[in-house]
């Protein structure tokens, strides 16, 4: 990194900071703190609902996940669209008339105390885990990328969230983001341009299409079906709705973006606005990547992106054999990307012979160079001790400190930064408003003042902050706890999204009825934990359908008092 | 600081009718293109 490159990160991030902080003036008040005022216009909405979603890791990960398997993972998010207008329909009229401050508040209006109590305890544990490893992800890609102290960077990051987000609340996270998409866009546009001015002379932009094309990474639709398969239009239309659902619906952390709308109006607006640029930005992200792809294609990478890794196998005893395989697969790179540029000469010249005889012999190479790749992990995991990992995450952040230009690399890194800062001050803004809003005020000090309450909303924010860094810390020497917190996720994510539909959908399911259910479906989602060999991702079904069943179940046994709405005063 | 100053008038009900609904299939019928789109991209750049 250049002094230039630092200069523009210090910059970013110190912008970033002061916009946030100060935005303490108009925050005196628990609405003004937790829900900037209830202020908010559309555009501000659908920003900052897209800066907490799209996570540090989002651009990481993504342009990698297109060049190592293609832009299938767009449809992912197909389902997205489809929750934003059933949440617009039914969700956003609900909270604002009730003048909800969490979405758990509404479950007390709608069904009781206990059940809000039990999905917003779910919620802390879950998101505060959560917030922890929205820091360290990026962290570790960029102290193994760049060599940074993986601590350090944890608490930076950390560190400047807490100081903006407790100091201006709601307020700051919003205008933070405003700021943080615009920078995160201009950063990842810079990569987009250099990746395509890189290429070889003569390659152009289809050139590059056509080379990713030609390799299978332009595959954005698969119309098979498979319960196995992740990435299809059916897995992404079906199970990303619920998931979107889920999401979007009864997570705090994005609740608490469209709460702060100024209307139902610019509440809706603001949802559906995200419904119609979600995909066109992930797809942008995953092009991206195909691009990356296209240009390693021509131009030889190295065998394995961690450099970390790659070095521990050059240095362990296994280094000669590794470095062999190194060179093969060097050689064959090389080899693939002079007969693809044969290959797109030819088609240029519309000599079809040619063609494909230049085709042949790159995909020849190609398969040698896999050959030596997978020769080489295999070195690399004897070498490590451990199982064959994988190096998705490290290809895009390789990319861009090889080839980006000085100053190019600071403002991508400070894209990088901004999605991370983004979406932990979300987090931490949800938690805050939860342990304040559905256990403080609600069980422990119900008759608290707003000066009061914006005190405790505070040291909440700095509370959850400390957690999540030193989680992030810890998370290093814990790695199968990283899977472990997203299986944890999943474990409650499905019986929280059932709450929610027996509360909008069903006004007969009385309280009990639905805590009870939530409780079955809870132990039944855990029996499968323990005692059966279901995939994580299938809990989510399980608990959602094992709450909604067991409601109806219960709900001529138990018909008990239901809540109208606004039957308790909101806590 | 009263309801309105707040930012949102008190009692205010959501719109409804057919704005909201020519809204949501503007969304759906953005979601059918980018789904046909990417289909014809899968397929041309095969």
């Amino acid at each position: 990194m250049t002094g230039l490159d630092w200069a523009i990160l210090a910059a970013s991030l110190a912008l970033m900071v002061a916009v946030g902080a100060l935005q303490t003036r108009r925050s005196s008040t628990l609405d003004g703190y937790l829900l900037a005022g209830r202020e908010l216009r559309w555009v501000s909405i659908t920003l900052s609902i897209m800066a907490t979603q799209a996570s540090a890791i989002t651009f990481l990960s993504t342009p990698g996940q297109a060049y190592v398997d293609g832009m299938r993972f767009v449809q992912f998010y197909f389902g997205l669209p489809l929750a934003m207008v059933v949440l617009a329909a039914v969700a956003v009229p609900a909270y604002h008339r009730m003048r909800v401050r969490t979405a758990y508040e509404f479950l007390e209006q709608r069904l009781d105390v206990r059940t809000r109590a039990l999905t917003a305890g779910l919620f802390l544990v879950q998101r505060g885990l959560a917030a922890g490893l929205t820091i360290f992800a990026p962290s570790l890609i960029l102290s193994v990328t760049l060599g940074w102290d993986l601590y350090i960077t944890n608490a930076v990051i950390g560190v400047l969230v807490v100081v903006y987000t407790t100091t201006g609340g709601t307020r700051a996270v919003s205008r933070t983001q405003n700021l943080q998409v615009f920078i995160i866009v201009l950063g990842m546009a810079a990569a987009f341009v250099v990746a395509l001015r890189s290429l070889p002379p003569g390659v152009g932009f289809l050139d590059a299409v056509k080379v990713a094309g030609e390799a299978g990474r332009l595959n954005a639709i698969d119309l098979s079906f498979s319960l196995s398969d992740r990435y299809s239009l059916w897995s992404g239309l079906i199970g990303g709705f619920f998931l979107a659902l889920a999401y979007f619906g009864t997570d705090q952390s994005q609740v608490q973006r469209y709460l702060a709308g100024s209307s139902v109006t610019e509440s809706r607006l603001g949802l559906l606005a995200n419904g119609l640029f979600k995909v066109p930005m992930q797809f942008g992200i995953l092009f991206l990547g195909a691009m990356v792809f296209a240009f390693y294609q021509l131009t030889p990478p190295p065998l394995f992106f961690n450099p970390v890794e790659s070095q521990r196998a050059r240095d362990s005893a296994l280094g000669q054999e590794f470095r062999a395989a190194e060179h093969r697969h060097y050689q064959a790179s090389a080899a693939q990307g002079r007969h693809l540029e044969e290959w797109l000469t030819a088609q240029r010249d519309g000599d079809r012979e040619t063609a494909a005889g230049a085709i042949a012999q790159a995909r020849q190479a190609r398969e040698e160079a896999a050959a030596a790749r997978a020769e080489g992990i295999g070195l690399l995991a004897q070498a490590s001790g451990s199982a064959p990992g994988t190096d998705t995450n490290y290809i895009f952040l390789g990319f861009v400190t090889t080839f980006l230009p000085a100053g190019l690399l600071g403002l991508v890194l400070a894209a990088v930064f901004a999605a991370s800062m983004s979406s932990t001050a979300a987090e931490l803004n949800a938690l805050a408003s939860t342990t304040v809003v559905d256990f403080y005020r609600r069980l422990i000090h119900p008759g608290a003042n707003e000066r009061t309450l914006v005190q405790v909303s505070r040291l909440a924010t700095v509370f959850w902050g400390v957690v999540a860094v030193v989680f992030a810390e810890y998370a290093n020497r814990l790695g199968s706890l990283v899977e472990a917190v997203n299986i944890l996720g999943s474990l409650f994510y499905g019986t929280i999204l059932g709450v929610f539909i027996l509360a909008f959908l069903s006004p007969r399911v009385s309280g009990t009825a639905a805590f009870l259910a939530a409780l079955a479906a809870e132990s039944a989602v855990v029996a499968c934990f323990l005692f059966t060999p279901l995939s994580f991702l299938w809990y989510n079904v399980v608990g959602c359908l094992g709450t909604v069943a067991a409601g109806f179940l219960l709900s001529p046994l138990l018909p008990g008092r239901s809540n109208g709405h606004g039957a308790i005063p909101a806590g | 600081m009263s309801e309105h100053q707040q930012g949102r008038p008190a009692g205010e009900e959501p719109p409804v009718g057919t704005s909201w609904r020519a809204l949501y299939l503007v969304v759906l019928g953005a979601l059918l293109a980018e789904i046909m789109l990417f289909f014809w991209f899968t397929a041309t750049f095969r």
